[in-house]
């Protein structure tokens, strides 16, 4: 079952000048997005810096208003528009939906404690008080792999890994359908995020949760996602099962992304050869195929037209790609064991 | 086995800082050699001690920090000299910062002045080293810049550092720490802050004027992939010690510290999909309390009470150049 549908959404932010601030230009941040996510799936969005995902995260959790377009959630057997809904109106959906946010250490209050973090959306949603609401805050503690002793402690007693851990427990505590997690373990500690990706799939299991995950890592997005979408100044340009857009990738800046992660196998050392160009202001995409200028395959046609973005695949095996030679193309992907 | 010329050795280093709180023993007994035309990969977690091993190697280091003992020396045609017995501001150290040991830092847009261009910038440290007029500086200048593959290298002589990307920010550093032919490049986290791609052109330019120039690199960076990419030999950092050390090949098909192996057994790799990774246990100690014995020892697989808890490893050399600080190998001599 669909638990998610995005429909063209777009955000855009103005560029403004001067003490009257005129609107000068537009930042097409995220520019006529679409996918659905299913109950119970990861699926990943990736992407270099100030592609777009952020932003469309934030547009989904309604923590900013879209431009255009529509984010339907399906719960309890209702649909509702959440793009087309203001205010007191998204109060009632806004559970269904959580976000845990990369920075541990700046995404908890350091005046309160463990308990209040993780107890607040549920005194706040008058869930549980007292009691009853500390039990609660205990079992959460412990579904993240804390004791709950630790209940009464601050954050700065806490390790980074333990704060991301605090940090989902609070995401967790509305029992929400959709978990938003934008970048999760890029600020921690190497030897910590395999616990949090651990975590993040058990408690996916034990809470049929359904993740949006967000990341620049193509590595940890491998191993934790289900389908990924590929983002590129704004829009995604291309979209499959994880397999498939590994080692079958249909978008040569797929194929880049996958060229130029460092390996750590001394083995793969000749891969690292030189990639062309920057990603280009987004305030001013290059014409035609936004990727163009970065292209190895680019032709006339890629300066001039946008390729439409299509399914490349088939009806079982959807494979969505926005490249015009994206059928006649043999890319190089990697083998999955 | 060919030996190989050292340029730069580094004798149980410890460098301590003192704060309220206590003592924080940031680089506790750490020695390694780099060898002429290699590149050497420092690598561990947030907080193990590489930046202030670079920042002591450069004398650089914040005010409440202290070399406490050890030794730092550079090879030179004048012999050997001890960096870690000069004064901090003196004019050999002056002339060693720079001219022979030269840094990148992380973040391109702190290492350079908003306010003046980047060409001044870059032309002040040639004309600070060497006798030469201004224009001779600029035309050295722009010949860098077009060495590390900027296009319009003499537009972006005159710009300010905000008028450039990240990208082209770390590579006019480069071309700066690049424009004294040092013997020695340290680099700390040259790409971290950059977007993959990004990252590919940056490790691709310094392999290729490492090649060139047969300078001798320094990269210190947290992650295993830019290391078994670049590095001829690695050393591993753990709390302030150097755990393993070795040649990459060694390093990474024949891990034996059990840091070591846990740490390349724990980061998901592009290619192996399993349900589950094989996660570290524990947390990070604090930095004021670290563990006694083995400082490894709460979150090793292999731990041997009365042992591991007790006593402190030494190094052990298992194979030529293949160093580990562990009791599985031995490691109890002192
Ligand atoms: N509030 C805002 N006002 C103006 N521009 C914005 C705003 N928020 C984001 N942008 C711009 O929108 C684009 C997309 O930003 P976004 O944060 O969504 O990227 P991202 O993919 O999350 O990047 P990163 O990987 O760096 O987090 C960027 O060019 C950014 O500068
Ligand atoms: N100025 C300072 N005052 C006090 N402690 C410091 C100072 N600079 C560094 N430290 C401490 O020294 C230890 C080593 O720090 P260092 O910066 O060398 O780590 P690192 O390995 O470079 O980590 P990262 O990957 O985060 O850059 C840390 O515990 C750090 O908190
Ligand atoms: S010395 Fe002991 S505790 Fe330290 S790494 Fe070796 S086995 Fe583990
Ligand atoms: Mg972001
Ligand atoms: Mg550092």
């Amino acid at each position: 079952m669909t638990l998610l549908e995005v429909k063209n959404l777009k955000k855009y932010f103005p560029i403004t000048k001067g003490f009257f601030r005129k609107v000068v230009g537009l930042v097409k941040a995220v520019d006529g997005v679409s996918f659905e996510i299913e109950e119970g799936e990861t699926l990943a969005l990736v992407g270099e810096s100030g592609c777009g995902k952020t932003t469309t995260a934030k547009c989904i959790l309604r923590a900013i208003d879209p431009t255009e377009g529509d984010i339907i959630l399906r719960v309890d057997g209702k649909e509702v528009n959440l793009a087309k809904l203001q205010g007191e109106e998204l109060k009632p959906y806004r559970r269904y939906i959580q976000m845990v946010f990369q920075n541990p250490y700046t995404s908890l209050n350091p005046r309160m404690k463990v308990k209040d973090i993780v107890g607040e959306p549920l005194l706040v949603n008058g869930i549980a008080k007292g009691k009853e609401l500390e039990d609660m805050v205990a079992e959460l503690l412990q579904a993240v792999g804390l004791r709950p002793e630790y209940m009464v402690r601050y954050p700065h007693a806490f390790s980074g890994g333990q704060r991301q851990r605090i940090v989902i427990a609070r995401a967790l505590a509305l029992r929400p359908k959709l978990v938003v997690c934008d970048e999760p373990v890029a600020a921690l500690d190497v030897s910590i995020r395999a616990q949090i990706l651990n975590l993040l799939m058990d408690l996916q299991e034990q809470f049929k949760l359904t993740y949006l995950f967000i990341s620049h890592d193509l590595s940890v997005v491998e191993h934790i996602s289900d389908r990924v979408a590929v983002m590129y100044l704004g829009r995604i340009v291309e979209l499959a099962r994880t397999e498939e857009l590994f080692e079958n990738p249909k978008h040569p800046y797929t194929e880049t992304l996958l060229v130029a992660v460092p390996k750590p196998d001394p083995d793969f050392r000749e891969e690292l050869r030189a990639i062309e160009g920057e990603v280009p202001n987004p305030a001013n995409p290059p014409s035609g195929c936004h990727f163009h200028l970065r292209c190895p395959y680019a032709k006339k046609i890629c300066e001039e037209v946008y390729p439409e973005y299509r399914n490349v695949g088939t009806g079982e095996e959807p494979h969505y790609v926005a490249c015009h030679f994206a059928e006649q193309l043999t890319l190089r992907g990697i083998k999955i064991s | 086995m060919k030996v190989m010329e050292k340029v730069l050795e580094i004798k149980n280093l410890r460098t301590y800082f003192t704060l309220m709180e206590g003592t924080v023993k940031a680089v506790d007994g750490v020695s390694f050699e780099v060898r002429k035309g290699e590149i050497l990969g420092l690598v561990g977690e947030s907080g193990c001690g590489k930046s202030v091993t670079a920042q002591s190697i450069l004398r650089i280091l914040p005010e409440n920090g202290r070399i406490v003992s050890g030794e730092i020396l550079l090879h030179n045609e004048n012999g050997v000299i001890d960096l870690a017995k000069l004064e901090l501001d003196s004019e050999e150290m002056r002339q060693i910062r720079g001219k022979e040991i030269s840094m990148i830092f992380q973040e391109p847009m702190a290492s350079f002045s908003p306010v003046y261009t980047v060409g001044a910038q870059m032309m002040e440290a040639i004309l600070l080293h060497e006798d030469v007029s201004k224009a001779e500086a600029r035309r050295r200048v722009i010949e860098m810049l077009k060495k590390v593959k900027i296009p319009n290298a003499e537009k972006v002589v005159d710009m300010y550092p905000f008028e450039l990307s990240g990208g082209m920010l770390q590579r006019c550093m480069i071309a700066m720490a690049m424009s004294l032919n040092p013997k020695v490049l340290i680099a700390d986290e040259p790409t971290t802050a950059l977007d993959v791609t990004i990252q590919a052109q940056i490790l691709y330019l310094m392999k290729e004027l490492q090649k060139e120039y047969r300078s001798s690199i320094v990269l210190i960076t947290h992650d295993m992939g830019v290391i078994a990419q670049m590095a001829d030999r690695v050393a591993v950092m753990y709390l302030g010690i150097i755990a393993e050390s070795g040649d990459v090949y060694e390093i990474f098909k024949n891990p034996l510290h059990p840091y070591t192996r846990a740490l390349l057994k724990s980061i998901p790799k592009l290619g192996v999909r399993k349900t589950r990774l094989e996660a570290i246990k524990g947390v990070v100690p604090d930095p004021y309390n670290f563990p006694s014995g083995c400082r490894y020892h709460p979150r090793c697989d292999h731990f041997m009470k009365g042992l591991c808890d007790v006593k402190e490893p030494v190094d052990v050399e298992v194979a030529p150049g293949h160093t580990v600080k562990c009791f599985l190998y031995g490691g109890e001599r002192s």
